[in-house]
């Protein structure tokens, strides 16, 4: 028998003075264009969900309403913030949970 | 450098449930294994399945004690997130080339504390839940991920350098790279699953179109506790859907989109993916359009029976048409064909196209076995020795040598692991220890 190994850390020792994020930025030369827009969308959107929850708890449809956003865009979102713990569920409205902001510890 | 050993008895290409049994039996007999896994985990589609059928037991559950036998095996020995990039036969057994993919992480340092994860600014689409929930550029895939260690994303990384900032085990290496390495192997064992068909495949369906139109393998999460909703919902808006229907033979049985076979699984998943619907929502109605169920299996027709008992209703019909109301249900164009071609439209919040299962992995001349005419890994001698391809040395085991279920997979990695346990002692004679 041989020993175990975990293999899988490319060698890589943690070295003395690790690399910066600057290193790994330089080699990928940094953001894509995309991927800059895509980051800006992003933050767009949350900052809309966060405020419009502000003012209580809503469904899906109703968030969407509120900032005119894509349905299914908001569902994504609103689960993205559910997975975080930034919301979550507050009661059943028809056929509709309504999410609300996590109130901070 | 790597750390891996310069030469293994056995390579197991692929960590599902296929592979990992495989490797398992081999390391049993004395043999010493790599497993080696394209993915950030090992546990392959299974551990990120619901339940299983017939017996509807938590498939995670069954997976995950698996997953850990694996990794804590002192005989096999685990490389995930690494390519296989060509096995080339030298005498009896083989020189491989690996391209280990760099996660930008200490796998030995990271304590998997998600403090990075949770810092991370990026929201991005989680292929774990098949794009329905999100993940961050830098991330741990699943609560169940073996090793449990964080990988980042670099496409959707925005260099802010917060990981390592907030990491108690200094564990980022900004600098790592991808990594070739080469090892012999004296015998070769492929599990590499399976993909589902694609979901634009049949363009009436709309099924790359439509949020409402799901794949099998995103309802699975979507029913998981631990999936993206939580509990039970449609993705465009989050209703708590009350009319479900699944198209059967989607991504199957249909020579226009390339896949005549019939794909073995996908009855009896819809089956089992619509009775414990009917668990989670009270009231809920389920149709099954098919062409024939086909519950071939131990305890499948029982299941069967008790699917329809429990008020599945199973309809005889070709779906033509998915369409989208304004406010995003469904439209199916059904022809009956119990009932003389009658056409009708009905309405639902939800429909799950029975996609079909292709193999996941086409490495051609990296490979050199033979691959059939359905594209799945071809047999030399398919009746009396299904698991020996087209190369001595090189057994298959699990999907990529045809659709299969779970039970079935098993059974053929074992079958793979003593055909290999066979080769390697005939070719090379190994001290084989308990």
């Amino acid at each position: 028998m041989s020993d175990k190994k975990e293999a899988g850390t490319n060698g890589h020792a943690k070295s003395e003075g690790a690399a910066s994020i600057k290193v790994l930025r330089d080699r990928h030369g940094g953001m894509s264009a995309e991927m800059k827009e895509y980051y800006k969308e992003l933050n767009n959107i949350r900052k809309l969900l966060f405020d419009a929850l502000k003012s209580g708890p809503m469904t899906v449809p109703e968030l969407a309403r509120k900032c005119s956003l894509k349905s299914e865009t908001t569902m994504w979102h609103v689960m993205a913030m559910r997975r975080y713990g930034e919301v979550v569920e507050d009661k059943i409205q028809g056929d509709y949970y309504s999410y609300r902001l996590k109130e901070a510890h | 450098m790597s750390d891996l050993n310069k030469r293994y008895d056995g390579m197991v290409i692929g960590a599902g449930i296929a592979g990992m049994q495989a490797a398992l039996d081999l390391a049993e007999q004395g043999f010493q294994v790599l497993l080696v896994e394209k993915d950030p985990s090992i546990g392959g589609v299974m551990v990120g399945l619901n339940k299983v059928f017939p017996t509807l037991d938590c498939s995670s559950c069954i997976c995950t004690p698996r997953m850990a036998e694996a990794a804590h095996h002192p005989n096999i020995t685990i490389q995930t997130y690494t390519e296989v990039l060509n096995v080339d036969r030298n005498g009896p057994g083989f020189n491989v080339k690996l391209l280990k993919k760099p996660r930008y992480v200490d796998e030995d340092t990271c304590i998997g504390c998600s403090k990075c994860e949770l810092e991370c600014p990026v929201l991005v689409p989680h292929e774990f839940d098949y794009g329905l929930g999100s993940r961050r550029a830098v991330y741990i895939p699943h609560s169940n991920a073996i090793p449990q260690v964080a990988t980042l994303d670099v496409e959707h990384c925005t260099f802010c350098g917060k990981c390592a900032k907030v990491c108690p085990a200094d564990c980022f290496i900004y600098d790592q790279q991808p990594e070739e390495i080469e090892i012999e192997v004296g015998a070769v064992i492929v599990a590499s699953g399976l993909q589902i068909t694609p979901m634009g495949a049949k363009a009436e369906y709309n099924g790359d179109k439509l949020p409402n139109v799901v794949n099998p393998l995103g309802m699975e999460r979507i029913q998981s506790s631990n999936g993206p909703y939580g509990t039970v919902l449609r993705p465009s808006d989050g209703k708590i859907p009350k009319k479900i229907a699944y198209v059967q033979c989607a991504g199957s049985r249909d020579k226009t989109i390339g896949v005549s076979y019939c794909s073995r699984v996908c009855c009896m998943y819809a089956l089992k993916q619509a009775l414990l619907t009917t668990h989670y929502i009270h009231g809920v109605e389920i149709t099954i359009y098919h062409m024939d169920i086909r519950a071939f299996g131990k305890g499948y027709e029982q299941f069967y029976r008790r699917a329809m008992d429990e008020g599945i209703k199973i309809v005889k019909g070709k779906v033509a048409k998915i369409d989208e109301t304004d406010n995003q249900d469904l439209i199916i164009r059904v022809e009956h064909l119990d009932e003389g071609g009658r056409v009708e439209e009905a309405r639902y919040d939800m429909v799950v196209l029975s996609q079909g299962l292709m193999p996941a992995w086409k490495p051609g001349s990296a490979l050199g076995i033979d691959v059939g005419e359905d594209g799945f890994f071809e047999s030399v001698n398919p009746k009396i020795k299904p698991t020996l391809s087209t190369m001595e040395g090189v057994f298959l085991a699990g999907v990529s040598a045809g659709p299969k279920d779970i039970p079935d997979s098993i059974v053929e990695a074992g079958a793979a692991a003593m055909e290999a346990a066979n080769y390697l002692q005939r070719t090379t004679k190994p001290k084989v220890t308990a």
